[in-house]
């Protein structure tokens, strides 16, 4: 909410030398953010922009839609400028720039300096401002009238000057929505009296009961209706006053009748509207119902939109049917024009739900919903009522017929909440003396019936305040909200920061955010990048990494609303992810890229009984790009599956977990380059080449090692304990051996066989040799074996024999030779 | 030869030996000749007991006065090829300014590296960390946190709703906030509770540069006995001291957050100047940085859980990970930290 310094300096004295960044300060603390800060002519110059006074109009002897006026400026002598304004009048008191003014050129909307010109062959040097000239607003129709008593000379900043506050107001705080109501609260927090609008006006004719009645079908929707009737006004601009203060709220001036509704919502809080009596049906005899919609009633509202109204939407209507939406939007064909005569002044209470449910449903969220959603308080319908009627009366003529029409079924009682002096002092966690906490809750508007909280500090009993919440206050309700009025007066700064006391919960094991960060940070040793992608994506892009015919049966969870194409799906899979990072990484030049991901994968389960989709937690991560030389360049080799594998083993290794990789097929992925990743048997992950299509479908033109872990799948694998044997002391014999086998013997299943022999410590390869003098289809497995026993030092007769039997074994079961 | 003339003959290779310096592996070759356990000396001195008691003194002398000579011509002269060698390689020196062999580097992203030490300062004042689900129900990212449908406070968190209902009523949503968790957390945990709860979260929300859809929170979940206000500014000012330095103050301000009653914001004074300089980076003038809504739970919210708010009370507090991470880093755009420019991360 926009507040006006100078608006609510009418409720509430302030200091003239007012502190603006200390109040924005004390009100963002205690009750409501000052988001921003603005001044009102804080670049007019004092000596160049002044109020003038238009003392003679003559026609422009060489144009016809231009005029020559004379205006004193309180300068030595009056100046004549040339004026396209068609409102221009003699004796009006004007905003005037004078010669090297800086001011908002009127059809550029940018700032420039005014200089002396010829216009149509006469001598102008000044300029006669409008709204936009001076920055306040779009508008650039016609100059700014002055009241007739705007001080000629007098800078305009002093006149016209004001410091806007942005005031960003809680949603629970239906009060603050008004300039009385950040008046109250500005009182309470800097002090200052405050004296809230008076609202008498005379009446005259008949009762207005006798021109309207009221009928309210569901109390629960609407909890008070007031009319009141204006006969008699004329339909027009309003004053200057008005519309300058509607301006400063950003609001447009519309005509007087509309601007007063508006003017008493940004004053009180209170949304009004006012219809043209003489069209409600006549038929209705002055009846209007407030009830909810039919169905198929429709009505054209004053936006010219025929709208169909759903069963909950609540109406104003005549004998004729809906002739407004309650609270959002009047209808067009009780809509006050300029020749509205009678005025039909509607201030009135609805329920919150249903005016955020219709202004929803319509699209029509508004100034005036934005406080009737928060709640209004029914007694501000009177004072709204009272206020605006008296103002219609003085700015648009007329006549305000005697008393109203007040349909209240059920008359706001103020309730009374209390707090006890252990529970306030509980809460807040310091001691604020019962006087004080007497003084905060009365300058708030809270009536005190009992107040003995001091009996507290004897003991745990009694200690007492009980406080009559006003009017105005619809957010108060429970013990605690005063507490929260007691602790933002009092000053959040006086609380100490104390420690807690109590007991420390028993310790939760959380062991997959255990693994999720051991295995991340062991990829980190390894190497890998950490990165944070988008968990939204589209259906395009899930298609190059899911096929199509699968992605039909998983039906990843869509987005009802999003704002942007590329937020679409909630992703099943991360791969898609990795590979956008490679393609972009590699794009923009990188030489190497060895990155992952930790995040869910989210799998919807849409059988009865689950409730939620399943999220799997996984580890993810691509290899692409060249291996660097010493000096940290690309050689020309590029990273392949070992790479990747190597990654892993490091990873994987420290953790614990024992790693079986075994061949693997899987759409995307490179096939005879793809393995499963198991432990114990159970697979959790798969480790892989993307395939070449794949690849284009993402841009990328390098071979792309991907891996992916299952969290879930991982975790029942991990050691809890880790199996450590005592090293032997007596010496190892080293002895290598290589074999001849079929291509389809797996490196993996030599070593099985040579480690189950328990005098072997440890078999690797050394080198895998296809070709040259080997028959095709073979290939040459040499491993390096070490050979050690517990208990007696091995002589190389042991390893001979040990090896012997070895390779008897090998030949049994894969038909191996030994290689001489 | 007689032993007099071995000795002769020994002393005079030694000589020479030594006049020329041999490389090492000649040297300890001659000297285990000489020296070893069949050395040609140690038999000269092994066998004195066979000698005529009159040749056994003049040998005897002639040999021990020789072996010490000699082990200490061949100290000297180790020491001074020693020399020299340590002078040759410091006449080599290395370019110490050339670069080591490189190893890949891995890091973690500047948002888990400051998530988890978010975690770890609350791990330490006893809170455990607890995860829960992205995709949500409404009843308990918005229900039972007491924003029930149609309350404004709802426009507090745009959200992304998904096609899709549970039990074709509930529609399902992508969590707003971590405070859900609150729910989850009280439904299955007695009193006292502690828990910090990290995670992603979703907002319907156009991109610039410090607003972004996607986003990481930390949640914090105290209830206990006697809990307050004061509590809740204790611990944030703890976390915010282990955070972002010993002399750092927090300041609490009023706010509002339906599930929470006192509602506060909170904000910590800034580290990168004393808060009076317009130009400072972090704070720009403002001497306070925000950093998390917070407050006490709702009574409501105890009580709706079965237990007695009379007896309980809570402080509850929500942080943006990437918020604090900007702060921390100095990082203006939060989208670089989802663009994954390696070139970015590489900083970190």
């Amino acid at each position: 909410m926009l507040v006006s310094l100078k608006w609510l300096r009418d409720y509430v004295s302030l200091p003239a030398d007012l502190d603006i960044y200390d109040l924005a300060h004390r009100l963002t603390m205690a009750s409501a953010e000052v988001d921003g800060i603005h001044r009102v002519g804080g670049e007019w110059d004092r000596a160049l922009v002044v109020v003038g006074h238009v003392l003679d109009v003559q026609p422009h002897p060489n144009a016809d839609r231009l005029r020559l006026a004379t205006v004193d400026f309180g300068g030595d002598a009056p100046q004549q400028v040339v004026c396209g304004a068609p409102n221009l009048a003699v004796g009006q008191h004007i905003a005037f720039a004078r010669e090297g003014a800086k001011v908002i050129d009127g059809h550029s909307g940018k700032p420039s300096v005014l200089k002396k010109g010829v216009i149509r062959g006469i001598e102008s040097s000044g300029m006669v401002l409008s709204e936009m000239e001076l920055g306040l607003s779009q508008n650039h129709e016609g100059i700014i009238v002055l009241p007739a008593d705007a001080p000629v000379g007098t800078p305009l900043v002093d006149y016209l000057g004001d410091v806007i506050l942005d005031v960003h107001v809680w949603p629970n705080r239906a009060d603050m929505m008004s300039m009385t109501g950040v008046a109250r609260e500005v009182a309470a927090i800097v002090g200052g009296t405050l004296s809230m609008p008076d609202s008498a006006y005379r009446e005259s004719g008949g009762a207005a009961s006798e021109a309207v009645t009221v009928r309210i079908d569901d109390p629960a929707l609407c909890a008070r209706y007031i009319a009141t009737v204006i006969e008699g006004v004329t339909v027009g601009p309003s004053p200057e006053w008005l519309q300058a203060r509607l301006r400063a709220a950003g609001m447009r001036p519309i005509n007087n009748v509309v601007d007063v509704t508006n003017y008493v919502m940004l004053e009180l809080g209170q949304p009004l509207h006012a219809f043209d009596l003489d069209k409600v049906a006549p038929s209705s005899k002055g009846e209007v119902g407030v009830r909810t919609a039919k169905p198929g009633e429709t009505l054209r509202t004053l936006d010219g939109v025929e709208r169909t109204l759903t069963a909950d939407t609540l109406l104003i209507t005549d004998a004729s049917g809906p002739i407004a939406l309650a609270g959002v939007m009047g209808g067009e064909a009780t809509e006050v024009t300029a020749d509205t005569k009678r005025i039909l002044l509607e201030s009135a209470r609805f329920d919150p739900v249903s005016i955020r449910r219709t202004g929803t449903r319509l699209a029509l969220r508004s100034e005036a919903s934005a406080r009737f959603e928060r709640g209004l308080s029914p007694e501000l319908a009177l004072a709204a009522s009272q206020r605006a009627t008296q103002l219609l009366v003085e700015v648009a003529g007329g006549t305000a017929r005697v008393g109203r029409v007040d349909a209240y079924p059920a008359p706001h009682v103020a309730p009374e909440v209390s707090i006890t002096r252990a529970r306030l002092d509980t809460v807040i966690g310091f001691h604020v003396p019962t006087s004080e906490v007497e003084a905060i809750l009365t300058t708030l508007g809270f009536d005190l019936v009992r107040s003995d909280g001091d009996l507290a500090d004897g003991g745990s009993a009694g200690g007492l305040f009980v406080a009559r919440v006003p009017w105005w206050r619809t957010d108060i309700s429970i013990p605690d909200d005063l507490a929260e009025e007691v602790v933002r007066l009092a000053g959040f700064d006086r609380l100490p920061a104390t420690g807690m006391v109590g007991a420390i919960p028993a310790w939760e094991p959380a062991p997959i955010l255990d693994l999720r960060n051991r295995l991340s940070d062991a990829l980190v040793a390894a190497g890998l990048q950490e990165i944070i992608s988008y968990s939204l994506t589209t259906t395009e892009v899930l298609e190059r990494v899911i096929p199509r015919e699968d992605l039909a049966v998983i039906r990843p969870l869509r987005l009802k609303n999003t704002q942007s194409a590329d937020r679409e799906l909630m992703r099943p899979t991360l791969r898609h992810s990795l590979l956008e990072t490679v393609a972009r990484n590699l794009n923009a030049g990188a030489e190497q890229v060895a990155i992952f991901e930790a995040a869910r994968a989210f799998i919807p389960v849409r059988d009865g009984g689950h409730v939620l989709p399943e999220e799997h937690e996984q580890v993810t991560g691509a290899l692409a790009g060249f291996e660097v030389d010493r000096w940290g360049r690309p050689t020309t080799r590029r990273l392949d599956f070992f790479d990747a594998k190597g990654a892993l083993e490091v990873a994987l290794g420290a953790l614990g977990v024992t790693t079986a990789y075994v061949s693997h097929e899987e759409y995307g992925l490179l096939p005879g380059h793809v393995a499963r990743l198991e432990a114990g048997g159970d697979a959790f992950g798969i480790l892989g080449e993307v395939h070449p299509d794949t690849l284009d479908a993402f841009g990328i033109d390098a071979p792309v090692l991907l891996f992916e872990i299952d969290l879930a799948r991982l975790l029942p694998h991990l050691p809890k304990r880790r199996a450590t044997r005592s090293l032997s002391r007596f010496p190892a014999v080293t002895q290598d051996l290589a074999v001849v086998v079929d291509d389809s013997v797996t490196a993996g299943a030599l070593r099985a066989i040579i480690e189950q022999s328990s005098l072997v410590v440890s078999a690797s390869v050394f080198d895998v040799f296809k070709g040259g003098r080997l028959p095709a289809g073979k290939k040459s497995v040499a491993l390096s074996i070490r050979y050690q026993a517990a208990d007696r030092t091995l002589t190389s007769d042991d390893a001979n024999k040990e090896q012997a039997r070895i390779l008897k074994r090998l030949e049994r079961e894969f038909g191996a030779e030994q290689r001489t | 030869m007689n032993a007099i003339e071995q000795i002769a003959a020994i002393e005079a290779e030694a000589r020479a030996l030594l006049a020329a310096p041999a490389s090492e592996a000649v040297l300890v070759t001659w000297q285990n000749g000489v020296f070893g356990k069949n050395g040609r000396l140690t038999v000269i001195l092994r066998g004195l007991g066979t000698l005529p008691p009159e040749e056994r003194k003049s040998v005897g002398a002639a040999a021990n006065v020789l072996k010490l000579s000699l082990e200490a011509a061949l100290a000297r002269l180790r020491e001074s090829q020693k020399a020299a060698s340590l002078a040759a390689s410091a006449a080599d020196a290395l370019d110490v300014t050339l670069p080591g062999r490189p190893l890949r580097r891995g890091r973690l992203h500047p948002v888990t590296q400051v998530r988890r030490e978010i975690l770890d300062i609350f791990a330490r004042l006893g809170f455990a960390t607890v995860e829960g689900p992205e995709v949500e129900l409404d009843e308990y990212n918005f229900g039972r946190l007491r924003i029930p449908e149609h309350h404004p406070a709802r426009d507090m968190w745009d959200t992304f709703w998904l096609d899709e209902e549970v039990d074709g009523r509930q529609p399902l949503l992508l969590r707003t906030h971590t405070s859900p968790m609150q729910i989850r957390h009280i439904d299955t945990h007695e009193p006292p509770i502690r828990v910090a709860v990290p995670g992603r979260c979703y907002r319907y929300e156009a991109t610039d540069a410090t607003h972004e859809w996607m986003l990481e929170q930390v949640e914090l979940l105290a209830i206990d006995e006697g809990l307050s206000l004061a509590n809740l500014k204790g611990t944030l000012q703890e976390f915010a001291r282990q955070m972002f330095g010993p002399e750092r103050r927090v300041l609490m301000r009023n706010s509002y957050f339906p599930f929470v009653e006192p509602g506060v914001e909170l904000a910590v004074d800034c580290f990168a100047c004393p808060g009076d300089n317009p130009a400072c980076p972090v704070c720009r003038g403002a001497g306070w940085l925000e950093i998390m809504g917070a407050g006490m739970v709702h009574p409501e919210i105890i009580a709706a859980a079965g237990y007695d708010p009379a007896r309980y009370t809570g402080f509850a507090a929500g942080m943006g990970v990437e918020r604090i991470t900007m702060l921390k880093f100095g990082i203006t755009d939060i989208r670089d930290l989802h663009a994954n420019d390696l070139r970015f991360l590489s900083q970190f």
